[in-house]
């Protein structure tokens, strides 16, 4: 029985979890300009971080190693300082965006301008990652994140044309008026922000943070197979509520508030405040997430003490760097920059960075003198393989189709 | 004793992570002390020793700006030391079997840096025979010879251990570009000019022997 819950908490945060600034941005435009045409390549993205997440998962469990130690020691110090810069620029970035995401959605609620909430935010995430337990932080910030589920609950009381909304997604449909061109940006943008390199980080260095071993890979399978694909269920309501709200009408998703609409549509206010709960939760937890992150990679590149599983003081430089990313994020917002557009970067910057982060995961995945009778099986590797060749087709178009579409514009 | 067996110094030991007897952690294995007849003495780690190991035009750069931040300091150039005898196990860390309080002190033992060594292009019977990618090691510190190929350090990841290692596409890839990898034992090596190059009596390389 308590395994039985066990399971069932850690499928309902990986769900709660799942989704981020980056998600709810990228799936609420794509849901209001393209319908549900690019709902495959959501589908592509969660099976891909599935597969990476396991992987990561496995060797966290069974070598007790993280990712960013595995990318030192198989890229060598070189490759793994420029591995170091990209995905920490990506990740910081993504850092800001879920502050300055939260200050948003308690801007919906307070009405008081962002730019004032957002040392409010920080402190309170520093306060958290200086003091709070982890698993607190990952179940209560989850199981909050939950709320999101009114989305899906939304889409089925607004009652859309299914059949259509089907033949969009099953035939990838795209509008008319939008160009191919554009179509492939936001693909490549739901892509980058399905498989954000920051979530292996923080799945693997949670693993060594909760002390896996080999005997809770099933759990963590569980967690991953279960709970990933439905958080890319709660994706894909965001965009097809967007898609039979906003899409009508013609509106585009430039802020928070409009990205919460179609549930107001269908609930009104209540409707509307149990939205932003979600959103609060969601990008509270991903900002936790993501400072964490940072520390974690930029410690086990110089092999410093790391985790929340000691007490700060003996991990003094890892909770010093945490500390001053927090600054960082604050100093970045309080300019008055749109944390809807610091979100658009990040996602894109994350499909860069992708295959920096995958390849060394694959590479040691598949070690005997790491993984013993652990690993990679044939689905395992050919799935591996498959994503590898996409993440470099993705990493390689990225910025060509940012600068071509002006950013889809 | 930690170090056992047979490996390949590179790919086993370098940059990983090392942690003392009650599981914190120290530092990186950022590069490994060799005596001047080429056995493993201890680790060492600092940004003394990872700086220049960033290689190419970057190495040298940032080595010589982190020493002008503060040129009155004597031993800013010398790595710390970790002794030989307090590794106790090589897994997929490095366990010490000491505390970490006041472990690291800023020492360099006489003779040479494996990461000297990584990268240097070996001449053989007049010609190239390419670069030293990793450093096979024999009873647990002695370097018993060379893994010479094309690519750079490490960058072999392990793929020449096992024929069935996957996955295949990775495997295919990272063995055809190491198709002219091969081996130079240690009673051919015939000088190195450190900084220059290895001078080898082979005019070819030899099969890989398999670790133990």
């Amino acid at each position: 029985m308590k395994k039985l819950l066990g399971i069932a908490l850690g499928v309902l945060t990986a769900i709660g979890g799942f989704v981020d600034i980056g998600d709810l941005v990228t799936n609420a435009q794509v849901g209001a300009r393209f319908g549900l045409s690019l709902a495959w390549v959501v589908m592509l993205g969660v099976l891909g971080i599935c597969v990476f997440a396991e992987m990561s998962g496995r060797v966290a469990a069974v070598s007790g190693r993280a990712t960013f130690d595995l990318v030192r020691e198989r890229l060598g110090p070189r490759m793994g300082l420029l591995n170091l810069v990209g995905s920490m620029g990506v990740t910081l970035l993504t850092f800001v965006a879920e502050i300055g995401g939260v200050a948003l959605a308690l801007q919906l609620v307070t009405s008081v301008n962002h730019v004032l909430l957002v040392p409010a935010v920080a402190l309170l995430v520093w306060l958290i990652l200086w003091r709070g337990r982890f698993s607190v932080m990952e179940d209560v910030l989850g199981l909050l994140g939950l709320a999101l589920v009114v989305f899906a609950v939304a889409l089925v009381h607004l009652g859309p044309d299914w059949s259509a909304l089907a033949h969009e997604w099953l035939t990838v449909d795209k509008p008319g008026e939008e160009s191919w061109s554009t179509w492939a940006f936001y693909a490549v943008a739901l892509f980058g922000a399905a498989m954000t390199p920051y979530e292996v980080f923080f799945f693997s260095s949670g693993g060594v943070e909760e002390k896996w071993t080999a005997k809770d890979i099933g759990l963590m399978r569980a967690n991953v197979l279960i709970g990933f694909p439905l958080g890319g269920l709660l994706s894909l309501a965001i965009a097809g509520s967007a898609s039979v709200v906003l899409g009508p009408e013609g509106i585009t998703v430039d802020t928070l508030g409009q990205v919460g609409m179609p549930v107001a549509e269908a609930f009104g206010k209540i409707g509307l405040a149990v939205a932003i709960l979600g959103f609060v939760a969601a990008t509270f937890g991903a900002a936790c997430e993501t400072g964490l992150s940072v520390g974690y990679s930029v410690a086990q590149y110089f092999g410093w003490q790391w985790g929340k599983y000691v007490r700060p003081d003996v991990a003094a430089r890892f909770h010093l760097l945490l500390g001053g990313v927090t600054l960082l994020a604050v100093a970045v917002l309080v300019t008055s920059v749109d944390p809807i557009m610091v979100t658009e970067m990040s996602v894109v910057f994350s499909a860069v960075a992708l295959p920096l982060t995958y390849f060394p995961i694959l590479v040691v995945a598949n070690d005997h003198d790491y993984m013993g009778e652990h690993v990679n099986g044939r689905l395992a590797n050919g799935l591996g393989s498959f994503y590898l060749v996409v993440v470099g087709v993705a990493a390689a178009l990225a910025i060509p189709l940012m600068i071509w579409t002006r950013m889809g514009a | 004793m930690g170090l056992r067996g047979s490996y390949d110094a590179a790919l086993h030991l370098l940059d990983r992570q090392i942690v003392d007897s009650d599981d914190l952690m120290v530092a990186k294995v950022d590069d490994v002390a060799l005596s001047p007849d080429l056995e493993i003495v201890g680790l060492l780690c600092g940004p003394a020793v990872l700086l220049p190991r960033l290689g190419g035009r970057l190495g040298p750069k940032v080595k010589d700006f982190w020493e002008r931040m503060a040129p009155e300091q004597a031993d800013r150039s010398t790595p710390c030391f970790i002794p030989v005898d307090a590794i106790a196990e090589v897994g997929s860390e490095v366990r010490l079997n000491r505390v970490r309080q006041h472990l690291l002190v800023r020492h360099e033992p006489p003779g040479h840096r494996l990461g000297d060594l990584l990268g240097l292009p070996v001449r053989g019977g007049g010609r190239s025979l390419g670069r030293v990618i990793d450093v096979r090691v024999r009873e647990g510190r002695r370097v018993d010879g060379l893994v010479v190929g094309r690519g750079g350090p490490g960058s072999l990841l392990g793929y020449d251990r096992r024929r069935d290692q996957g996955p295949w596409l990775v495997g295919a890839v990272v063995r055809w570009r190491h198709r002219h990898t091969g081996y130079v034992g240690r009673a051919d090596v015939l000088s190195i000019d450190w900084g220059h190059g290895v001078e080898v009596s082979v005019a070819g390389l030899g099969d890989l022997p398999p670790t133990t």
